[in-house]
């Protein structure tokens, strides 16, 4: 017989048994660990067992990856289209493809353009957008072998400056939300992910509403719920943030309205296919947005309400 | 082979996984080096202690991959199990054997880890991606091993 080959005697077998009964119990109790316990284990492991490696990566990242003045050009755009949206108490509206420069284009009154009115005006003032708030970092998607990513690491961003959940954006709209420090970086969810939620605003206004992620076989998409049942949502309406949670900044584009209605539950709301602005599992160079509160101000200042339904 | 050789083509495997991950991370149907050698490492422990390095090497796997930890690390816990059990009731050494048994598994691994963390699974992933990854790796560890034989003359 071979060496290798494995022997079993009878207490053997009983140690087996004992050993595979504890990794049953073992796996239940992972089962059964909370979120914030899940994410506080996998920090300990990333910041332990693998900090090495993930070192190693985030090294390599720093060097083959986008130019940050890039990065920061984007995000300067980004942050002035922002600012030009608040001050105009609008909501930005791109006319085609390219969202930020059409968006600033029709958005700056300078410009001539028309804008939309926001339903929402008032409550959603109070985010301060300066191009300081937006900190860039690296997007790495984590996925299992076969699966498509829902989360992502993002690295390069002081996580003790971040109050989570915080929103990560590209320049061109929403990817995500972070969710935690993972020990070495940030660990998120992609719109993907099926915790997610952002409350969005249609343009030109009328209505706001809930979006989430709906999952299909070959693509993920988004699904606005919510919409108010007696009005039409366009097609092709662009929808952004409303900025109600505090989360997100207002303005920041979500997606497409392509197709729909199709009746909610209830039947006391509609569901439209919303295309999304950014492709989920990628990496991206990104932004995660981190305000400050305002001077002066107490702690709930700055920050919102978080609305039912819009914890991301 | 000798055992240490045996051992180390093992350790390197899981070396390579972890010093390569974003590359494998982003290519589905790429070799995959920790599957293969968790299966390779089960065929020589008894199932308990695979078992149980499984479950060890499933929840390095989900913090790296930020998959669920549970899923992950039973999947892994079954397969080492499996592979464990494997070994003992079809007892096999040869070459092309050997090969056949890590391209299955690390099919059959991958399969099962979609579906059990609930990951949405496209039909190009399952039947493209999977059974590519299953022959790469086959083939990266015929050659690793081929190198482990040279090593250990």
């Amino acid at each position: 017989m071979n060496r290798f080959r494995p022997r079993f005697g009878q207490n053997g077998r009983r140690n087996e048994g004992v050993i595979l009964a504890c990794l049953a119990l073992a796996c239940v109790g992972a089962a059964s660990l909370s979120p914030e316990t899940s994410n506080a284990v996998t920090a300990a492991v990333r910041a332990t067992v693998l900090r090495p490696f993930l070192e190693l990566h985030q090294a390599v990242d720093g060097r083959v990856g986008r130019p940050v003045q890039v990065v920061r050009a984007e995000r300067d755009s980004l942050a002035r289209l922002l600012a030009v949206s608040r001050s105009l108490d609008v909501p930005v509206r791109a006319a085609d493809g390219g969202l930020l420069a059409g968006a600033l284009r029709v958005a700056d009154p300078v410009a001539g353009d028309s804008v939309a009115v926001d339903p929402v005006a008032g409550a959603l003032s109070q985010v301060a957008v300066s191009p300081d708030e937006f900190l860039v970092g690296a997007v790495r998607p984590g996925r299992t072998r076969l699966g498509r990513a829902r989360r992502f690491t993002m690295t390069g961003v002081p996580a003790e400056m971040i109050e989570f959940p915080a929103a990560v954006v590209t320049a061109h709209g929403v990817l995500g939300v972070a969710r935690a420090n993972s020990g070495i970086g940030i660990t998120g969810d992609y719109w993907s992910h099926p915790d997610f939620r952002v409350s969005v605003a249609s343009d030109p206004g009328g209505f706001v509403g809930i979006v989430r992620s709906d999952v299909g076989p070959e693509r993920d998409r988004l699904l606005l719920e919510t919409a108010p049942f007696g009005e039409l949502v366009p097609e092709d309406a662009l929808l952004v943030t409303t900025g109600v949670s505090g989360i997100y900044p207002r303005g920041v584009p979500v997606g497409w309205v392509r197709s729909g209605p199709a009746d909610g539950a209830f039947g006391t709301a509609r569901l439209y296919q919303v295309e999304p602005v950014v492709s989920p599992g990628e990496s991206y160079t990104a932004m995660i947005w981190a305000p400050r509160p305002p001077t002066g101000a107490g702690d709930e200042s700055g920050a919102g309400g978080q609305t039912p339904g819009d914890s991301s | 082979m000798k055992r240490s050789a045996t051992w180390a083509v093992i350790g390197s495997m899981f070396l390579l996984h972890y010093l390569f991950y974003p590359i494998w991370a982003s290519a589905p149907w790429g070799p995959d080096f920790l599957v293969p050698a968790l299966l390779l490492m089960a065929r020589r422990l008894p199932p308990g202690v695979a078992g149980a390095a499984g479950c060890g090497v499933g929840l390095l796997e989900a913090s790296a991959s930020l998959a669920a930890i549970a899923p992950t690390m039973s999947v892994l816990g079954v397969a080492a199990i499996g592979g464990s059990w494997y070994q003992r009731l079809f007892y096999f050494e040869s070459t092309p054997s050997l090969m056949a048994f890590v391209a299955a598994g690390i099919w059959v691994v991958h399969l099962a880890e979609a579906l059990a963390t609930g990951d949405s699974l496209s039909l190009h992933a399952a039947f493209l991606y999977g059974p590519s990854s299953g022959l790469l790796s086959a083939v990266a560890v015929w050659l690793l091993a081929l190198a482990g034989k040279w090593l250990s003359r």
